[in-house]
């Protein structure tokens, strides 16, 4: 579904490095939690997947269409949703799903039904179309979880989801991320809040400083760590590299 | 007033300071361009004074034209003014932040009135302070003329302000009742912006016309002494200045009535703008906070090919902001005008004159005026010269869609190509009839239109090469921004170079076919030097989208 395959990342002329021989690979049917401390690198592996940042070095592919030589088709495979709102504020919720209808080709009645389903699962029926400008924060992330979905990608991907939601709406979130892998598809997300990570991935990877420094299966890493909480693995192989 | 200081030094300084991203270069280029822009004006309007000096012997004459210096200073506060004011006082972004802190909402409008009354004062100063030296040495004026005119540049602002403020409130009540604030803002200025020039141009074509009759002639006389009635205390300070005797008195009285007049009436005004505009500061303050309690409306979903949805894109989003709608669209208007400004004085030449010969040759008029027209269709690139920039942050989730560079290129192209274009035909077009040759038209229809869209496919192509995304005012992509100046200058250049060409070989006594010749090879080398450009540009469009780091 997702290849990652020796990435790296530098900044400041390569003396920061970002990103530093990171590989993963996500399977279909499952839910893959991208976890690490602020600065770790995660927003950066997640923009270079997506493909907003250009890849210096390694490969990326998503559904077998690598994101450098062949980006159209490997977007055309994936839903994103970025920690920021949406900054297509002059736009009504609708006016900015038929945009995002309109370049991934979805039919109008598609667009219906995935919307109106995913409106009502979020309470965001009244607002859909009024601006986006006038929405809140957790309305805008949530209109943005539409607008990644309304193609229905294989792969989704979304960077601290749960910021700004409330606890109904985060609650419907991770029910609509459980929907997707049992509809044989991925989820790759990455956040800070260990406690959803712990209940809803099948498996997680941990990023300090650029390197992946722990991945593997959830149930497995608890077992092999004696069973020890994930916080408390997250703390004792990354927890003390917070650079914010 | 500790605060009131507080307020308005953290105002000047968000306006003033330089971005730390700006490159020294671009600030450079930027500082430049407008120097010699504005010496370039002073000079023109300098040179002019210095001609008529005979004229200012007479101190009506001084007068009438030190009115019309007011009366110009006063129209450049107004039209820029209300923009000011508007977007300072009224449609302010930072209102919720100066109410949540701790100072009186009083010293936040007085603050904010001061910023813009200072800044317009500052402006009046930069267009008259030269003028004034200037007319006041030619007309070997009394020390006077220098005390009042200096005393008055610190208080013209105040009655364009006022009228700024009367104007602006059935506009802000009527944004207040639409959804798109920003596009009731433009329509309007664009209206006020065009009605200025469409007077200006009315101007021009009157006085311009060598067969005006005696009697028309009277009436514009007629005409302008009405004007300076109506606007009296400007009258009364150029009466003033010009030490003009007036109501029965002699020169002393009268330029001291005269002067109690003007700051006298100017304080009464200063009065009304305080409180007409602390009243509208407090409405638009409370409208501010008002939620938007209104039912939305049952819309439905629409499908169209995504080329179409990225085009509705970009033109939703240049008018995120008035000021950027501004930016993007006011500046269609200017060939159009410019082409009026040009053509109908040689139009009335060729109608008195023939042919003509010399610097009056009909042919050689013309020339002159396509290569300006040429010039000018540099500014139908403006809006494409800034499309990349003026995505900022919003271009990552253009890198995420499924679509090509060269997609999203194509679309932001056409998008400004819908009305670049027009205007090109149209400004082309009205030039051919309004002095008509068979020979230019075929010549102008097949340069200038295509040379229209090369500026605009290369603004789009000459952003992408290196956007400016980082900033937090979409203001901040299309002002100050270097590399989209240089490439909004490089095509100037071609015309710019036929009009120096066409002088300097007109001086040097060349056959006027030969300059001719030489003028429309240059303009037809523009265009083939840009398309050239836009093709070399074009290939590397995926280059330079790649390595655009969000």
């Amino acid at each position: 579904m997702l290849e990652i395959s020796h990435v790296s990342m530098a900044y400041a002329n390569g003396n920061v490095k970002a990103v530093d021989d990171l590989s993963l690979s996500l399977k279909p049917g499952e839910i893959f939690g991208f976890l690490g401390a602020n600065g770790a690198g995660k927003t950066t592996t997640l923009k270079m997947v997506t493909g907003i940042l250009p890849i210096k070095s390694g490969n990326i592919s998503i559904c077998g269409h690598d994101i450098t030589s062949d980006p159209i088709e490997a977007k055309r495979n994936f839903g994103y949703v970025p920690d920021s709102p949406i900054i297509f504020d002059k736009y009504t919720g609708r006016e900015y799903i038929d945009f995002l209808g309109d370049i991934y080709g979805v039919d109008k009645e598609q667009r219906a039904r995935v919307s109106a389903e995913l409106l009502k699962r979020f309470s965001l029926e009244d607002a859909f179309d009024k601006r986006i400008s006038g929405y809140s924060h957790g309305m805008k992330q949530k209109i943005a979880i539409i607008g990644a979905l309304i193609h229905s990608p294989s792969l989704w991907i979304l960077d601290e989801p749960m910021m700004g939601l409330d606890p109904p709406s985060a609650l419907a979130l991770k029910e609509l991320m459980k929907h997707h892998r049992d509809e044989g598809k991925t989820v790759f997300f990455s956040t800070h809040v260990l406690d959803v990570a712990e209940k809803i991935c099948d498996r997680v990877a941990i990023i300090s400083k650029g390197k992946l420094v722990l991945c593997g299966d959830m149930d497995e890493i608890k077992k092999a760590q004696g069973d020890e909480s994930l916080e408390e693995i997250f703390m004792s192989v990354a927890g003390g590299d917070s650079h914010e | 007033m500790n605060s009131y200081f507080t307020v308005l030094k953290a105002m000047f300084k968000n306006k003033l300071r330089i971005s730390s991203e700006k490159s020294k270069r671009s600030v450079f280029a930027f500082f430049i361009f407008i120097g010699i822009m504005y010496f370039a004006v002073m000079f023109a309007l300098i040179s002019i004074i210095v001609e008529l000096k005979q004229l200012f012997a007479v101190p009506e004459a001084t007068m009438i034209l030190f009115f019309f210096m007011l009366m110009t200073a006063g129209l450049i506060v107004l039209i820029f003014g209300i923009v000011s004011l508007v977007t300072t006082l009224f449609l302010a972004k930072d209102t919720d932040f100066y109410s949540i802190l701790p100072v009186k909402s009083s010293v936040v409008f007085a603050a904010k009135l001061s910023y813009v009354y200072i800044s317009e004062a500052v402006i009046v100063t930069a267009v008259l302070l030269p003028l004034i030296i200037t007319l006041g040495v030619v007309a070997k004026a009394w020390a006077w003329f220098y005390v009042i005119s200096i005393a008055m540049l610190a208080v013209i602002p105040a009655f364009p302000l006022l009228v700024a403020a009367i104007v602006a409130i059935p506009v802000m009540f009527i944004a207040s009742k639409l959804k798109n604030r920003g596009v009731v803002a433009l329509i309007f200025y664009l209206v006020l912006f065009g009605g200025f020039f469409g007077l200006y141009i009315a101007f021009v074509y009157v006085t311009t016309d060598i067969n005006i009759s005696d009697e028309t002639l009277y009436n514009i006389v007629n005409g302008i002494t009405a004007v300076t009635y109506v606007m009296f205390p400007y009258r009364a300070l150029a009466s003033a200045v010009a030490g003009l005797p007036t109501y029965g008195l002699g020169v002393g009285a009268s330029t001291a009535v005269n002067t109690v007049i003007f700051f006298g009436s100017s304080a009464a005004l200063f009065v009304i703008l305080l409180v007409l505009g602390k009243f509208m500061y407090a409405q638009s303050a409370k409208a501010n906070n008002q939620t938007d309690n209104s039912k939305a409306k049952n819309g439905k979903f629409k499908s169209g090919s995504g080329l179409k949805a990225l085009m509705k894109r970009e033109y939703i989003s240049s008018l995120r902001t008035t000021q950027v709608a501004f930016q993007c669209y006011a500046v269609f208007i200017l060939p159009i005008i410019m082409v009026f400004v040009l053509f109908i004085p040689f139009r009335n030449l060729s109608h008195a004159l023939g042919d003509g010969v010399g610097f009056l040759d009909k042919r050689g008029n013309l020339m002159v005026g396509f290569s300006t027209l040429a010039a000018m269709l540099a500014t139908l690139g403006n809006a494409a010269s800034t499309t990349f920039s003026r995505e900022g942050g919003a271009m990552a989730s253009l890198k995420i869609l499924p679509v090509s560079i060269k997609q999203i290129l194509k679309a932001k192209i056409i998008a400004w190509l819908v009305i670049a274009l027009p205007v090109a035909a149209v400004s082309v077009m009205v030039a051919n009839i309004l002095v008509f040759d068979l020979q230019f038209m075929f010549l102008s229809v097949f340069s200038l239109i295509p040379l229209a869209a090369m500026f605009v496919i290369f603004g789009a192509l000459w952003d992408l090469k290196s956007p400016k995304l980082k900033w937090t005012d979409p203001m901040q992509a299309v002002k100050h921004n270097g590399h989209t100046t240089i490439g909004q200058l490089l095509c100037m250049v071609g015309g710019l170079l036929s009009i120096v060409l066409y002088f300097s070989l007109l001086i040097d006594m060349t056959d006027i076919n030969t300059i001719i010749t030489v003028c429309w090879s240059v303009i037809y080398g523009t265009l083939v030097i840009f398309a050239a450009a836009n093709i070399y540009l074009y290939k590397k469009v995926e280059a330079y989208y790649k390595r655009i780091e969000i």
